[in-house]
């Protein structure tokens, strides 16, 4: 255990570590002096964090101990947790003075925590994991500091880099419990002596790599770079003050109102705009699928006559519950089947069977059914029946896992805007 | 206030059929069922509308690499395979798939914000609405976030060729990168983006600090929000940052992207905005009575995407529209209220009063380090916004002032809140204001 011995600050530090599994650090503890905290608990006497057995080596003392398991930092994130249920308990602690850091070893949580977050910043090579990464953070060095010095870089060096070596705007998300972040705010945030320096210090060459996307707020924060250069930014020419050329060429076509000569004769009723839904209307059963269906057949021929060609312009034609005439009813059927039949397995996804057994009809057939009448009518069945948790967007539940037509997943790529880390249940399964 | 905008709104019946691929959350179909919306509320009646001009590559390349405008018209589902190498390095393939017209569609919705824009540098509307654009995330040379091609870029640029400056605001719940990292290094945009921050959302950039370079320093402006912001919250803060940025650089025109997905109950956003929270930004935007141009972006559950976007259209118009909705084909997606209300939804609202009160306070100091800024032309402004009451070199750097006393010292005490600083149930009549 590369102990260095304790700085005690004057500044009223108070030591944070863990005791045992419940993790509650005590004020007698603190007061100790500083040779008594060598007796490290987290760690050093085997203490089981979460039952497991904990790598009691030390860090740094055993080539062994490189890679360690996911386990060791259970304790490491338990404590996290802790801290970001409540960071204003008194009993977390706070951090010392950051030129101090470097006389803590890495039994403190806080240390590790920081030690982690250093490593995943620092990583450059898309073959490390990031497993091996931080492992590797752990016994390289306890020394924050060396780490920092190492990716110290002008912003102005990423000026003339080429396309290859832009930062890029990774996709992989971490992986990490959402309260680590958290933490990591709160220190960052407890710290006073952060400096200017941290804003300067880059988070380096960036690959397809986890970590990279931080939200760590305070000072230390080691933020996504804004990349900079001729392949990112707009060329933006200064304002000259002469007058505009009225440019009357790409300004769109005028689909509506309809050209004079097109105005319609016929009578319609003009509906007030905004009315909305009338309050009743004269069917015996309102309400009922098929008052539902008069009213909005009817409002389609309404919509059809006043807008003329424009009905067929914005594609109206091929809208609605009415795109199922043109389908047998075979087909409507075959289609339903194979939506159902494919929805569950994983691999296939029921659009490479549609497109195989409808290959008459074009893609955009296809998607135009589903989204007109398939889907409707799914939404009619639902709310119908149980209108109250309904989501014609959910298509997880139904149809498998998130990805493109070949099967290739989207949302296995952290970084992705798909994964919201709070919306786990967009996640790969 | 002008007696009566024209808008000039623009709609492409194709975009209807695009498809991303199977549960990808983008659907443009939500472009389809706002139309259909717009119209059952009779909106068209009070606005032109106009089939945009598909973009072509050149106008395309004013802004993104001619290799990738390139590759983006020649890749096809069938054959990119080929291309790993190609599809890697313009970050194609995940998040953003190729599929079928997938060229059509990014030149139809930027075709929608190009004609738009001209059609406001030639004055023939106030306003100009393209809601299949917005896409601001695509960087000059790759896809990102469901983005291909940055149609607020290139509307930016055109309105750059009549006005000195434009003003570019994003509440979608991500951060507005491409446009920011686009105008980065230039005074003549000013980007303010509000935006969910932090536990590694995409798509990371967006911090506080990050407002621009070279010349371009403090020209970009940063809202960094956490989980659950209401309306109250969000309009207060919103209001606060507009009107003073407004006040500072005098834009020429404003483009305004409403990413829906700032809405409760979004499938991939955080925040906990209603339709009403959402829109009063639109109409404070509106009453600025600078030429304006709005784009839809992200919103990831349709129907509400379509509320929230007719809406805005009928803000937009100065129509108020009656909750219900009345029939149209796609009336079954709105059950089971049938009601432009979106359901709220119980969550906790992380931001708290102190943490967007510093955010307010560091805006306010990044704005005032341009007020003088030679290059932009503005007119002096008047001293009491910025000559603080007392003067910090004289005051006893030794001595303790508590945060509150600080606090006063930069803002009056109920310069944030009405009245006094806990007021939690005066939201009442919050909007109306605007």
């Amino acid at each position: 255990m590369t102990n260095k011995g304790l700085f005690n600050s004057d500044d009223g530090w108070v030591l944070v570590a863990s005791a045992s599994d419940d993790e509650t650090v005590n004020e007698e503890e603190n007061k100790r002096g500083s040779e008594d905290f060598g007796e490290e608990r987290y760690g050093v006497d085997g203490g089981n964090i979460d039952g497991r057995e904990m790598d009691t080596s030390g860090v740094g003392e055993d080539s062994a101990s490189r890679k360690r398991k996911p386990e060791c930092y259970s304790g490491m994130l338990d404590w996290i947790t802790k801290v970001a249920k409540d960071p204003c308990d008194p009993t977390n602690g706070s951090l010392p003075e950051r030129h101090n850091w470097k006389y803590y070893g890495c039994y403190q949580l806080w240390k590790q925590v920081l030690l982690v977050r250093d490593a995943m910043l620092l990583r450059r090579n898309a073959d490390s994991t990031s497993q091996e990464t931080i492992s590797q953070a752990f016994f390289d060095s306890n020394d924050i500091s060396t780490l920092q010095k190492k990716q110290k870089m002008h912003p102005s060096l990423y000026d003339d880099r080429k396309g290859s070596e832009r930062l890029r705007c990774s996709k992989r998300l971490l992986s990490a419990k959402d309260s680590f972040s958290k933490s990591c705010d709160r220190i960052g945030v407890e710290s006073s002596s952060s400096g200017s320096q941290c804003d300067e210090v880059c988070a380096g060459e960036q690959s397809n790599s986890t970590a990279d996307s931080v939200g760590f707020a305070g000072n230390f924060r080691r933020k996504k770079q804004i990349p900079l250069g001729p392949l990112f930014q707009a060329d933006v020419p200064d304002f000259c003050e002469e007058a505009y050329k009225i440019d009357c060429k790409w300004l769109g076509t005028r689909i509506w109102p309809l050209e004079k000569r097109e105005r319609n004769k016929n009578l319609i009723e003009r509906v007030p705009i905004g009315r909305g839904r009338r309050e009743s209307c004269g069917c015996q059963f309102p309400g009922s699928v098929e008052c539902v269906r008069f009213h909005v057949a009817e409002k389609r021929m309404m919509v059809k006559l006043e807008l003329g060609t424009a009905f067929y312009g914005w594609k109206f034609n091929s809208m609605g519950e009415e795109v199922a005439l043109s389908w047998t009813k075979e087909d409507e059927n075959k289609f339903q089947d194979i939506v159902k039949s494919n929805c569950l397995l994983s691999e296939k996804y029921f659009w490479d069977e549609l497109f195989k057994f409808f290959p008459r009809k074009d893609r955009e057939a296809l998607v135009n059914y589903y989204y007109n009448v398939f889907l409707l009518r799914r939404r009619g069945y639902q709310n119908r029946n149980d209108a109250s948790d309904i989501d014609s967007d959910d298509e997880e539940s139904e149809f498998g896992p998130v990805g493109n037509r070949f099967g290739q997943n989207a949302a296995n790529s952290p970084g992705s805007i798909f994964c919201s880390p709070k919306k786990s249940h967009l996640n790969i399964r | 206030m002008r007696s009566k905008d024209k808008i000039a709104y623009f709609y492409d019946g194709d975009v209807g059929n695009v498809y991303f691929g199977p549960s990808h959350p983008m659907k443009p179909h939500r472009l389809c069922m706002t139309h259909h919306l717009v119209l059952s509320y009779e909106l068209h009646n009070k606005m032109e509308i106009y089939r945009p001009h598909k973009a072509y590559p050149v106008e395309l390349a004013q802004f993104h690499s001619a290799d990738y405008v390139e590759f983006l018209n020649r890749i096809t589902p069938d054959t990119q395979s080929l291309f790993s190498n190609e599809m890697v390095k313009y970050n194609l393939g995940e998040d953003c798939p190729v599929f079928e017209n997938l060229f059509e569609f990014c030149q139809i919705y930027a075709g929608g914000t190009i004609d738009a824009a001209r059609r406001l540098n030639n004055q023939l509307c106030d306003i100009a609405i393209n809601w299949a654009g917005g896409l601001h995330h695509a960087k000059k040379c790759e896809a990102s976030g469901f983005c291909y091609v940055n149609d607020l870029v290139l509307g930016i640029l055109e309105l750059l060729k009549h006005h000195a400056r434009v003003l570019y605001i994003d509440i979608d719940v991500h951060h507005g990168d491409g446009v920011e990292e686009a105008f980065y290094f230039t005074d003549r945009v000013m980007t303010v983006s509000f935006h969910k921050y932090g536990d590694l959302f995409f798509p990371g950039t967006g911090d506080l600090k990050d407002v621009g370079e070279r010349e371009g320093k403090f020209y970009a402006i940063n809202v960094p929000l956490k989980d659950g912001i209401d309306d109250t919250s969000f309009y207060r803060l919103f209001k606060l940052v507009i009107t003073k940025v407004v006040e500072i650089y005098q834009p020429g025109a404003i483009v305004l992207q409403c990413g829906a997905d700032s809405l409760a109950g979004d499938r991939l956003g955080c925040f906990n905005l209603s339709i009403d929270g959402h829109a009063a930004c639109v109409r404070l935007v509106k009453s600025l009575n600078l030429p304006l141009l709005v784009t839809g972006g992200g919103g990831y559950t349709k129907e509400n995407v379509a509320r929230c976007w007719t809406v805005e259209t009928g803000v937009l118009l100065d129509a108020e529209l009656p909750d219900e909705i009345p029939e149209n084909e796609y009336i079954k997606y709105f059950a089971p209220d049938y009601s432009l209300k979106i359901p709220s939804v119980p969550m906790e609202n992380l931001n708290s009063r102190s943490y967007l009160n510093s955010i307010r306070q560091q805006v306010h100091e990044n704005l005032r380090s341009i007020q003088h800024s030679p290059s932009v032309q503005l007119q002096e402004v008047p001293p009491d916004f910025y000559i603080p009451d007392f003067d910090e070199d004289e005051q006893n750097p030794d001595e303790r002032v508590d945060r509150h006393m600080k606090d006063k010292q930069i803002q009056r005490d109920d310069e944030y809140y009405g009245g006094d600083n806990d007021h939690d149930h005066d939201h009442d009549h919050i909007m109306d204001d605007a």
